[in-house]
């Protein structure tokens, strides 16, 4: 029935081969770890089994323990967005490609910035509880250092998507460059600029609760802990009350997007 | 029409209370969290000799090291490739259940869709913890904890990419008679299948970074090679991993920007 | 009478490759309203930003007013000379998030101290006389609303507003009605023409609607091919010499200035 439609007998012929490419780099894989097909079919209703049956119920009784960690975790992103963003107006405009007043400082300073966006910010905040000790402090630092990279980024690529043509028009009225950036770069990129602050938050969120693993404070920390001494029940009261926290974030910034944009 | 206020008004006024909410609430919330939140410097003061030598150390990579983290390298890109794997295999079943225009049911839809959140708003990080805990630590662990989210994440935007561009091919098969399987897999999928192969090409670069992370928290790969050093205060071994992670990662960016401009030029 | 401008041996040419103008004799005197017509592709944009140094020509001098060799200008003196030339544009380049008001305000930027300038804190003058530029326009009662909830001929106006604003001895006009219907058009081109007129402001438009040229122009500048091939009265613009003016790119003939039979 289908080989009436022609044009699916050369698409198919090319997924197969991309197929069969992907099955033998699986093979390839599947032997250098050393790991079973069959072995992990086998493991996935086991670990279900485990999740349900050891992990369920949470401890509901010390939710209430959590209130200050989570509080922790929230107010520690907010910071560090905050922060961030600051850094990462001011840098934007030196990296952008239209602002940049000199090529070399944009190339430099991006460079930079790759490497802490590059490299995953849990390895960050691990060297950081080296310095700073183990606690809050080192997770919103590492916070900052991520964000701040990320979010360069995203504002300098906002910055040069602005429009050539608000350019010409304020250089044309004699503006000077302060002038141009204050009353047409930023009236233009605003709404960009409120998306991604608002992401970062949710990013960084998302990040705080986990920096505790490697010892960053927050939720993270407590999950450690309780996960270490085996205690299930307290680890799945601290999963469920971050999952109540995560879908609160996405309302509330949904609300608040779909106001500011 | 020029208001009493000094210096009066020119703009837009909804506009600029827009921005006035905004930019208050957000000075009055950093306020308010900078009284939050314990901050602890005394560490840091107390270490600062400490503090420039582990700086220093961090600048002169060991060299000798770089063997061992290829192979925990090479581990870790296998986690992210095998994780992906299994995860598009699951997602690419559950998918045709999950866009509301091809599933047989739209309450299993809805409800498939309610679980994916869920299973997102966990952090892969505890995913993985969870699966060490039952399976023991290791690559299993890295797998099982890639496969939950990294599933999630393909069925919801797989599906959305199924609800946006499905509609022609799925009545052009439904007027031909094709049933139901085939109309998922010798019609959409095939029609789709380029921008089902892009998104998960890119989304290999999200996974290997996963992978990594997840390394870090005990699973295996480079990521644990790389705890491993910081925790014994190894830093010259630990600033070569540093570098290797992060000349992989660039790599992937690099390649990823590359298929986004291929995608891009052929166009549909 | 010493003209207004004057550009010799104007040349534009990219990456040592492609010729933008090849040869640029214009010299313009005060009060003309000149148009110059071509096909797509001739120059005529270019040629135009080169008076502002919004394109910086290759070859050539320019000189304004008293002042010689503009093409060198940087810095202070080149936003100077910007306040001294007002442009609008086919795309009308209004900040769309700002109000009507603030958009005209931004034509005193060339000429008020940088740092008033970065805040937007201009005199009741200046105020004052953005206003009744608007009122006299017809846009009295848009001032305080967002520039992008106009319709396409009212940003146009707002746009000439700006550039009056600049107080200028010389308007630029790039397209300004290629983007409007046959009713906004009229509009705008009645009002740029009756303000320069009325202020004895002298005005250069590109335009590719010949009839309109006609019409408002003093003086018309035929340009193909990055060269002047016309230049007098409307009233010596023939249709023999539009349609060669006009005439497809693959035919090759020599470049001879055209004047009428």
């Amino acid at each position: 029935m289908s080989k009436s439609i022609g044009r699916i007998n050369g698409k198919s012929l090319r997924m197969f081969a991309i197929v069969a490419c992907m099955v033998f780099l699986y093979s390839i894989c599947m032997v250098a770890l050393e790991v079973d097909f069959f072995e992990l079919l086998s493991a996935i209703p086991h670990f279900l089994n485990f999740l349900f049956f050891k992990f369920f119920p949470p401890n509901i009784a010390s939710i209430p323990l959590y209130i200050k960690p989570i509080l922790d975790t929230v107010f520690a992103a907010i910071l560090a967005t905050i922060i961030s963003t600051i850094l990462a107006t001011i840098l934007s405009f030196l990296v952008a490609k239209k602002t940049t007043p000199w090529e070399p400082l944009s190339f430099i300073i991006r460079a930079i910035l790759s490497l802490f966006r590059n490299v995953p910010i849990l390895v960050w905040a691990s060297l950081l509880t080296i310095i700073f000790g183990i606690g809050i402090t080192s997770g919103i630092i590492a916070l900052i250092i991520f964000g701040a990279a990320f979010l360069t980024r995203v504002l300098a690529d906002a910055i040069d998507d602005v429009s050539r043509g608000v350019f010409e028009a304020m250089q044309a009225c004699g503006a000077t460059r302060m002038e141009l950036i204050k009353h047409g770069i930023i009236p233009a990129y605003m709404p960009s600029f409120y998306a991604w602050m608002l992401f970062m938050l949710e990013v960084n969120i998302k990040a705080s609760a986990i920096l505790g693993l490697v010892g960053a404070g927050g939720l993270g920390y407590e999950l450690k802990k309780s996960m270490d001494l085996f205690q299930y029940q307290e680890a799945c009261a601290i999963i469920v009350v971050l999952i109540l926290m995560m879908l609160a974030i996405e309302f509330i910034s949904n609300r608040i997007r779909r106001n500011l944009i | 029409m020029i208001g009493k206020t000094f210096p009066p008004n020119i703009g837009h006024r909804k506009t600029q209370r827009q921005g006035r909410i905004f930019f208050g609430s957000t000075v009055l919330l950093f306020f308010f969290s900078l009284t939050q939140i314990d901050f602890d410097f005394s560490y840091a003061i107390k270490g600062m000799d400490e503090t420039r030598k582990i700086i220093g150390e961090l600048f002169q990579p060991d060299m000798a090291a770089v063997i061992p983290y290829l192979e925990g390298l090479w581990q870790t890109l296998a986690i992210a490739m095998l994780g992906l794997g299994f995860s598009v295999i699951l997602a690419v079943g559950l998918v045709f259940f999950t866009a509301s225009n091809t599933t047989p049911n739209p309450l299993v839809s809805k409800v498939i869709k309610v679980i994916m959140v869920f299973i997102r708003a966990i952090p892969i990080t505890i995913w993985a913890l969870i699966a060490a805990a039952s399976v023991g630590f290791g690559s299993l662990a890295g797998l099982l904890g890639l496969l939950f989210p990294t599933t999630s994440y393909l069925v919801r935007i797989l599906s959305e990419r199924v609800e946006e561009s499905g509609g022609g091919t799925i009545e052009a098969m439904n007027a031909c008679g094709a049933t139901w399987l085939e109309m998922c897999f010798k019609g959409i999928l095939v029609e789709l299948f380029p921008q089902f192969l892009a998104t998960i090409a890119l989304r290999y670069e999200l996974s290997v970074s996963e992978s990594v992370v997840l390394g870090m928290v005990g699973v295996a790969g480079i990521g644990y090679r790389l705890n491993m050093s910081i925790g014994t205060y190894n830093f010259r071994v630990a600033s070569t991993g540093i570098i290797i992670v992060y000349v992989t990662m660039l790599c992937l960016e690099i390649i990823s920007k590359k298929i986004v401009t291929v995608i891009k030029g052929e166009g549909k | 009478m010493e003209p207004l401008l004057q550009m010799s041996g104007i040349q534009m040419v990219y990456n040592h490759k492609s010729v933008g103008l090849e040869h640029i004799d214009l010299t313009v005197k005060k009060g003309e309203f000149i148009v110059i017509i071509g096909p797509s592709g001739a120059g005529k944009s270019t040629l135009l930003r080169c008076i502002n140094l919004l394109v910086l020509p290759t070859g050539g001098k320019i000189s304004f007013l008293d002042k010689r060799d503009i093409q060198e200008l940087s810095g202070n003196k080149l936003r100077q000379l910007r306040g001294q030339i007002g442009m609008i544009f086919q795309n009308y380049n209004l900040i769309s998030r700002a109000s009507v008001l603030e958009n005209v305000l931004h034509g005193r930027l060339g000429h008020i101290n940088p740092i008033r300038g970065l805040f937007g804190l201009y005199s009741k003058e200046d105020r004052a006389y953005a206003i009744s530029l608007l009122e006299h326009i017809g846009l009295g009662d848009h001032m305080y609303k967002r520039a992008d909830e106009l319709s396409g001929g009212q940003m146009q106006r707002v746009g000439i507003c700006r550039a009056l604003c600049q107080n200028p001895q010389l308007m630029l006009a790039d397209e300004p009605i290629a983007s409007l219907d046959p009713k906004s058009a009229s509009d705008v081109m009645n009002a740029l023409y009756d303000n320069c007129h009325e202020k004895g402001i002298t005005c250069i438009a590109n335009l590719h609607q010949v009839d309109v040229a006609k019409k408002y122009a003093t003086r018309i500048i035929g340009v193909r091919k990055g060269r002047i091939v016309f230049d007098g009265p409307p009233d010596t613009l023939t249709p023999e010499i539009i349609s060669k003016l006009y005439k497809g790119k693959e035919e090759n003939e020599d470049d001879a200035v055209y004047t009428a039979v």
